[in-house]
């Protein structure tokens, strides 16, 4: 794992930030239609600005796995076989979009927001495919996306309900928090599920397939945690609705930590399954 | 045709005495930690009852591996840097001054060719010694082998009298089709039968 806690904050992190710019996007949209675009720019525009701080905090971290940081810039050089090279520059082209969506007033920030929820979409099949090597068994399959699109609707959904609760009292919220809130709890439920069944296929199968499933089968404390931590986050997510105002921000900031420390455990054993075929 | 170089090893000469590994790594000052070639002592077997007697039936090879300029190099296509390149006779380049040091070539080289030099911080690997080559010298681990169980030369006509690199723990040659032939020990189908297992990990750095 060395080395490996910047890349494992990069990945979700950047994932969440992916999630929240569709979570935001969608309620955005959705009150700009049924109430007008003031609600809808008042509702997420805290929200939205947390997204390029994220993004950019993702990017940040990501270069203490470098041994050369100030060569960062060469990462962008092999657009045309790499795909890390193409996850690079999805992540940059996410980040400018997200900035521009706060920096750009009224109106004009709608293409902004169609386009952070491209490259972001993007940006995660980009890391997906940079993780799917065909040297490394465990990796080399869909579950790899499924993965990622997972732990950015989990984060993202959770992050969009807090946000609408903090800031938006109109009526007109309430759909678009419920459909967050839909999508982050089933979102923190199928991580782990989806886990179990990924380590009983790598179980089936013989050589460093085998060995990874040996290897998770004995992270116990790590696994279990992670089931908590999903299940402790879909019940503050589904309960806070029915708090009084301060409580319910509470429980939702409660469920977006607990949604993130989730993300991070089933992260941290996907890392642990990089066992590469042969030598 | 162009002609694509590449090694072959001999593991029913090989003792395991590892002098390849010394002399690769005298050749090109490689620091602690880092070994351009590497010797992997495969072992296997143990005791079995036979009526009443208890035999035992314990195998053991050595396999030397560098990197092996591989047809379809996994390392160049993860690279982010464009660190890697391909090079006259098929050689698999890397340039350390395009490195990031991202080790994403490490975590894909199914023979763990690409290496960390933990003090400059880039991926450093065998490139099949291109100087000697082109002042008329042999690379330093066929040099200095003292059984001729290393040999390099044209892949196809090492292919002549050295068989495919299919030799337990080497991975499918399928996944990268590297330029590798292997003259396979007489215990090898057991090793492939029965998983035997590398026993000096620790040893080689991983």
């Amino acid at each position: 794992m060395k080395g490996d806690w910047s890349l494992v904050s990069f990945t979700v992190l950047g994932q969440a930030a992916v999630g929240a710019s569709w979570g935001l996007a969608a309620s955005w949209a959705l009150l700009a239609a049924r109430a007008d675009r003031e609600i809808a720019g008042t509702a997420t525009a805290w929200g939205l600005a947390t997204v390029p701080v994220l993004a950019a905090l993702a990017i940040a971290v990501s270069l203490f796995h470098l041994g050369r940081p100030v060569r960062a810039w060469r990462a962008v050089a092999n657009l045309r076989v790499s795909w890390l090279s193409r996850e690079v520059l999805a992540a940059g082209v996410f980040f400018v979009a997200s900035a521009a969506v706060v920096l750009v007033p009224g109106p004009g920030r709608a293409p902004f927001l169609a386009l952070a929820g491209v490259a972001g979409a993007v940006l995660v099949v980009t890391m997906a495919r940079t993780y799917r090597m065909r040297t490394v068994p465990a990796w080399d399959s869909w579950t790899t996306g499924a993965f990622f699109l997972q732990s950015a609707l989990a984060s993202g959904g959770a992050v969009t309900a807090l946000v609408l609760a903090l800031r938006s009292p109109h009526e007109q919220a309430g759909l678009a928090q419920v459909c967050a809130t839909a999508v982050g709890a089933l979102a923190l439920v199928a991580g782990p599920l989806l886990f179990s069944r990924w380590r009983r296929t790598l179980a089936r199968h013989d050589g460093a397939a085998h060995e990874t499933a040996d290897r998770l089968s004995r992270d116990h404390a790590r696994v279990r945690a992670r089931w908590v931590g999903a299940i402790m986050a879909v019940a503050l997510l589904l309960a806070a609705p029915v708090l009084a105002a301060p409580w319910r921000v509470a429980a939702l900031a409660a469920a977006v930590t607990l949604a993130f420390t989730a993300e991070l455990l089933g992260r941290i054993l996907f890392y642990r399954a990089r066992v590469r075929t042969g030598l | 045709m162009t002609r694509r170089l590449g090694f072959a090893i001999d593991t029913t000469a090989c003792t395991g005495c590892k002098a390849c590994q010394t002399a690769c790594k005298d050749r090109h000052n490689l620091p602690v930690g880092v070994l351009w070639r590497r010797v992997y002592e495969v072992s296997g077997g143990g005791w079995r009852r036979d009526g009443a007697a208890w035999r035992h039936d314990v195998w053991a090879y050595s396999l030397s591996i560098s990197c092996n300029h591989c047809d379809e190099p996994v390392c160049l296509e993860v690279c982010p840097a464009s660190a890697y390149d391909r090079g006259e006779n098929g050689l698999v380049r890397h340039d350390p001054d395009k490195c990031l040091g991202c080790g994403n070539c490490a975590w894909a080289c199914p023979y763990g060719a690409p290496q960390l030099d933990t003090a400059r911080r880039v991926m450093t690997k065998c490139g099949l010694c291109a100087e000697d080559l082109a002042a008329g010298r042999p690379p330093a681990c066929v040099a200095a082998c003292p059984l001729r169980a290393i040999e390099y030369g044209d892949i196809e006509e090492l292919a002549v009298r050295f068989g495919p690199p299919e030799i337990e723990p080497l991975p499918d040659p399928g996944l990268t089709t590297p330029s590798l032939r292997v003259r396979a020990h007489r215990d090898a189908g057991r090793a492939r039968a029965t998983g035997g297992r590398v026993r000096n990990r620790e040893e080689v750095g991983e």
